[in-house]
């Protein structure tokens, strides 16, 4: 039992970074209709930058921030820069994506090196709950996601803004006749996701090693993640965030571990198969032109 | 001096030329009317004064600032709101909810204006959806839908409503309602500039009719004067009536 309870917490912080990232392409691809191969690598470049702040003697939490920032500007300048252009044809989006995550691997590859980088626990406790020892840097993982969660999924069904947002979506130009700004809406969507994929980049890499690669195993399941929920749809990447971790925590724990990334596809393509939509149902993804 | 001055206004799609420099004030206390036959650039007058399109060549005055290729938000936040044919609202939000939306990013509400609405719910009173706040957008007839299309433009707090077809696809009882709506307008502030089929509709309605024909003014002045003028009346019958 305390072992079960010890594979959960691990599957948790793990589901973390997952629903983290899920969240970000789900309203990244479901709402702004854009499909951003490189959210991965916005990612794996959110904790090199809290590698190198740790390293260079910035506490965690401050390196955390850092990576948010550093990434949100990184998502602006894409938008703006790049992925604006490419609105009327998500297709051409997408191709771009693919060869900026390329060009961002490689650039990180410049400026550090090729090798895995790992930070020492942050906080470096373990927690002693009911008899079951919990690294104390896990469960500040799995609850700095559920704040994030909560913020965005009440951002986007209860506030004006979220409600805004949705309307824009759904129809472009009665939402500029409501006088909503819907292309600002847009940017803001995609900056969102990004800071989100920076935060889950510096939690994943006070849990495991990074390397330059990483991004791209992390988006394979960041998509899964998406559209095991349901495109657009923040409880639904929650739910399929929360299904993917404690399908790999439990199953590396019990049984194959070398198996680890096939049940997540595995699970992904049967709900598809099943559900085209997703689970929880959601957009039908990028607007068609 | 009239609060919205079209100049020399043009738009070409490819090489078809759908507005060919029109020429066109419209007050902000009034109701006047476009017609024109199918083609005749009625729409793209609308789009491109609302910011949907950028013109090919002219000028856009609202209350004497260039608006020209502003943005779509930005026209209707200054006051200048455009309706569609097609019903305005999000089926999947309340009908309450669809104004709300309208009322939070439209224009800004300053005190002592003369409109008297204050909530979506009083705008939905006004506009006679009172009972159907909860109502999902979706669930509704026809009829109501162009009414919640009304009211979603009133959320915005326009000064100059642009109404493309408000009529069009709604029974005469529904058509003298929608009238009798549109003619309290003026008293409150607020202007319209309309685009119908319906003649005597528009006859009714409007002080001043502008026809347009292949993307030119053809005719301007009052109903009586204009829907006489032989030359609207080759327009529309190809000949003498």
């Amino acid at each position: 039992m305390e072992i079960f309870i010890q594979q959960l917490v691990n599957s948790l912080s793990v589901a973390s970074v997952t629903i983290l990232i899920g969240i970000g392409i789900t309203l990244i691809f479901g709402l702004a209709g854009i499909v951003n191969f490189a959210h991965g690598e916005f990612l794996m470049v959110g904790g090199m930058i809290t590698w190198f702040l740790v390293t260079s003697g910035l506490n965690f939490f401050a390196a955390l921030l850092g990576a948010m920032i550093l990434v949100g500007a990184l998502g602006f300048i894409a938008e703006r820069g790049l992925f604006r252009f490419t609105l009327e044809r998500p297709m051409n989006g997408f191709i771009m994506s693919i060869g900026m995550s390329v060009i961002l691997q490689h650039v990180v590859i410049r400026i550090f090196n090729e090798v895995q980088k790992t930070i020492p626990d942050p906080i470096g406790k373990v927690w002693v709950i009911g008899g079951v020892d919990i690294i104390a840097m896990r469960g500040v993982v799995v609850a700095l996601t559920a704040v994030v969660v909560a913020i965005t999924y009440f951002g986007i069904s209860r506030s004006r803004y979220g409600m805004a947002l949705r309307a824009s979506i759904a129809d472009q130009d009665t939402a500029a006749l409501m006088g909503i700004p819907v292309r600002r809406y847009v940017t803001g969507v995609f900056v969102y996701g990004s800071v989100l994929a920076g935060l889950g980049g510096a939690l994943m890499i006070a849990l495991f090693p990074i390397t330059p690669f990483t991004g791209s195993v992390v988006i394979i399941r960041g998509f899964a993640v998406s559209l095991i929920g349901g495109l657009g749809n923040v409880g639904g990447a929650v739910g399929g965030g929360l299904l993917l971790g404690l399908v790999d925590g439990l199953s590396a724990g019990y049984g194959f571990p070398e198996w680890t990334d096939a049940y997540s596809l595995v699970v992904m393509i049967a709900i598809l198969i099943v559900r085209p939509q997703g689970l929880f149902g959601g957009t039908l993804g990028p607007r068609s032109t | 001096m009239a609060a919205l001055e079209i100049a020399g206004l043009r738009k070409e799609f490819g090489g078809v030329i759908a507005l060919a420099g029109v020429d066109i004030s419209i007050e902000s206390d009034k109701i006047v009317g476009i017609i024109g036959p199918n083609g005749s650039g009625k729409t793209t007058l609308f789009n491109v004064v609302a910011g949907v399109h950028k013109p090919t060549a002219g000028r856009v005055t609202w209350q004497g600032k260039d608006i020209t290729g502003k943005s779509a938000y930005r026209i209707a936040r200054a006051g200048l709101v455009r309706t569609f044919q097609q019903a305005m609202s999000y089926p999947g939000l309340s009908v309450r909810e669809n104004v709300r939306i309208a009322c939070e990013h439209g224009r800004r509400r300053e005190h002592g204006s003369k409109q008297k609405w204050s909530s979506p719910e009083e705008i939905l009173d006004f506009v006679g959806l009172r009972g159907l706040e909860d109502a999902l957008a979706g669930s509704m007839p026809f009829g109501n839908l162009r009414r919640l299309g009304v009211a979603v433009a009133l959320g915005a707090n326009p000064i100059l409503l642009l109404l493309d077809e408000p009529a069009a696809g709604l029974n005469d009882s529904e058509t003298s309602e929608l009238s009798q709506l549109i003619l309290q307008f003026p008293k409150l502030g607020i202007g319209i500039c309309l685009i119908d089929h319906d003649m005597y509709l528009m006859g009714t309605l409007c002080e001043r009719l502008v026809v347009l024909n292949f993307g030119t003014k053809i005719a301007e002045g009052p109903p009586d004067l204009v829907l006489n003028d032989p030359k609207v009346a080759e327009v529309y019958l190809g000949g003498e009536i």
